[in-house]
């Protein structure tokens, strides 16, 4: 399975020109399936930025919610599954943060 | 328990033997699809990213045509709310002054619940604490 999707990299050789280079995605042998996720926890450290996705069941939080409005005592705390941790470049992180901006943050 | 008494809850990202695993990625592109945002992250090798960049510096007018490949790590599926809320961990990564000697965390649980959710714990994601001071609240939570 090729995804042609792409993403242009401008890199800065100086002050007045840039390269714009496609990277081509190519699915890797160890992709797997797509992995849904409602859940999502970033951490930064040195260098790199940890994503977290998790999935939690919504039936939960629909309980959780008939508690709270029952008056009753919600549990402290509520088990989520960790889909998949993703650890990524500052840059790429930086690029996602854009890409999504793009997505959702549209100037009309 | 009044409305303006917002419900913490703690929530422990259980990690599995596959997902406990990190995959690096350095690349990563967003697609929309019907409601869902697709994530995929991938690995290319930066030495063919800097031969691409040689390569079209040698080139006349700096017109590169040049294409590497990036091999997909993995795809996540994420809701449009779970996809807006990562922007905004995000957004507030690179936005604060970001001191990345000291590990930070920020945490969203975002298909129902659409509000910020921020990390109590600095036990690297494992408990995520929903804090009333950051501003979270329930969606059943409504301000007087």
């Amino acid at each position: 399975m090729n995804n042609d999707s792409t993403v242009a990299n401008k890199i800065g050789i100086n002050e007045a020109k840039a390269v714009q280079v496609s990277i081509r995605m190519q699915s890797g042998e160890h992709a797997g399936q797509p992995i849904y996720s409602n859940l999502t926890s970033v951490q930064a450290s040195q260098g790199t930025v940890m994503i977290d996705f998790g999935f939690i069941d919504p039936q939960m939080i629909q309980a959780l919610g008939r508690l709270a409005q029952s008056g009753e005592k919600a549990p402290d705390t509520i088990n989520a599954k960790m889909s998949c941790r993703m650890v990524i470049s500052v840059e790429a992180a930086k690029q996602l943060a854009q890409q999504l901006n793009q997505l959702f943050y549209k100037k009309p | 328990m009044s409305q303006s008494d917002p419900l913490q809850v703690k929530i422990k990202l259980q990690q599995s033997v596959q997902s406990g695993k990190p995959i690096y990625a350095n690349v990563a592109t967003v697609q929309n699809n019907q409601g869902m945002s697709i994530v995929d992250f991938g690995f290319y090798d930066p030495s063919a990213l800097q031969s691409a960049v040689k390569e079209s510096e040698s080139q006349i007018g700096n017109k590169s045509s040049g294409v590497i490949d990036a091999h997909l790590s993995r795809r996540i599926i994420l809701s449009q709310e779970a996809a807006i809320q990562l922007a905004q961990q995000l957004n507030r990564l690179f936005t604060k002054n970001w001191d990345t000697k000291k590990p930070q965390s920020d945490s969203v649980m975002a298909d129902m619940l659409p509000n910020e959710i921020k990390d109590g714990s600095p036990d690297q994601g494992k408990d995520l604490l929903v804090n009333s001071n950051s501003g979270f609240r329930f969606p059943w939570f409504r301000k007087k």
